[in-house]
């Protein structure tokens, strides 16, 4: 048959129990009935037998606690986190410009190193095109030119001698004439 | 178009020497229709672009004897207007007896007055460029051709030092 307790007697045997077993009031009253309380009560020596055992439980416990929460603090530190260096690292790298700032994304591969060279290949192929290409239309027109300026040199040089002879042998009114005949033609 | 000589008397000048001396007497005459300054001459002309940078080398393009020429040799070379032209050779600019800066102003034809004098007063043929460039162009009607292409293979040859392989 259960004895109903007072409140105030609960409360004095499970001091006497946690005392005894080095259990905690909080968990004693927390975890036990009143007929459990009685019967541990009655039974206090035996429970002081495994107090140093229960202590010890408890301060490995707490020391392994302490250990995870050291490991849970360095976990949450953003110092060490991968993730955090990594964008640390593309952070600075991305800071620096030109050679620098490509060889740094190369080194982590971060660039595609074989597109790339087949896009400058692709690039240098249109502009070795193009400049044969400038450079050949540039000689032809040169050529060109050249052939049009002596061809117009000598076209002067006749006409300048066809004038000089038609106004020594015959007379400059005659040479006159012919001006006057092509500007009309 | 209010021409001193017209274009078909210019046509009739042969010698290059006639050419020259009709060009020298024009100096200060209203002979060059320009778009946007009507009536100039070419002195006028050349004013209008003093300072400016020389369309081949870039350089400003200077004027004003006063500042930019000398009587000395000497004076000259101690004032680093000597300079090495295309064939090597140390130069001066010279006219009569005065040494000019090397990107001193003057007035080019871009085709020859010699060869096309009908273009002597032509102001899309005429073009205000550096003294020392002027003597490097010398009478070549590719020149600018020229220029242009190396100038073309220049950007080809940036381009390609920009872009390295990996």
């Amino acid at each position: 048959m259960t004895v109903m307790k007072t409140s105030k007697e609960r409360k004095k045997s499970i001091s006497k129990i946690s005392h005894a077993s080095g259990i905690a009031q909080y968990a004693l009253a927390a975890k036990m009935s009143d007929e459990q309380i009685t019967k541990a009560a009655k039974h206090l020596d035996v429970l002081s037998v495994i107090k140093s055992a229960n202590n010890y439980n408890r301060y490995c416990q707490s020391q392994k606690t302490a250990e995870a929460n050291q490991k849970l603090k360095q976990f949450m530190n953003i110092e060490n986190s991968e993730i955090y260096k990594a964008g640390q690292w593309l952070l600075h790298s991305l800071s620096n410009v030109g050679q620098e700032r490509k060889e740094s994304l190369l080194e982590k591969e971060l660039i595609h190193k074989e597109d790339y060279n087949q896009t400058v290949e692709d690039l240098n192929d249109v502009i070795s095109e193009q400049k044969q290409g400038v450079d050949k239309q540039t000689f032809s027109a040169s050529e060109s030119i050249k052939n049009l300026e002596d061809a117009n040199d000598s076209f002067r040089y006749q006409l300048q001698a066809i004038k000089d002879y038609i106004e020594n042998n015959y007379d400059a009114k005659t040479w006159s004439e012919i001006e006057k005949y092509i500007h009309r033609n | 178009m209010n021409e001193v000589i017209k274009k078909y008397k210019l046509r009739k000048l042969y010698k290059s020497s006639d050419v020259s001396a009709v060009w020298n007497a024009s100096q200060n005459l209203q002979v060059i229709s320009h778009p946007q300054y009507g009536l100039i001459s070419p002195n006028e002309y050349r004013a209008k672009y003093k300072n400016k940078p020389c369309p081949y080398c870039g350089k400003k393009m200077v004027q004003g004897q006063q500042f930019y020429s000398t009587t000395s040799r000497q004076d000259a070379i101690n004032r680093g207007y000597q300079y090495v032209d295309k064939s090597g050779n140390k130069t001066i600019n010279q006219a009569g007896r005065n040494f000019f800066h090397p990107n001193y102003i003057t007035l080019d034809h871009r085709t020859n007055k010699a060869r096309c004098p009908e273009k002597l007063f032509d102001s899309d043929n005429l073009e205000a460029i550096c003294w020392r460039c002027n003597n490097q162009k010398g009478d070549d009607n590719s020149f600018e051709l020229q220029h242009t292409c190396d100038y073309l293979n220049s950007l080809a040859e940036e381009a390609r030092s920009r872009y390295p392989k990996l």
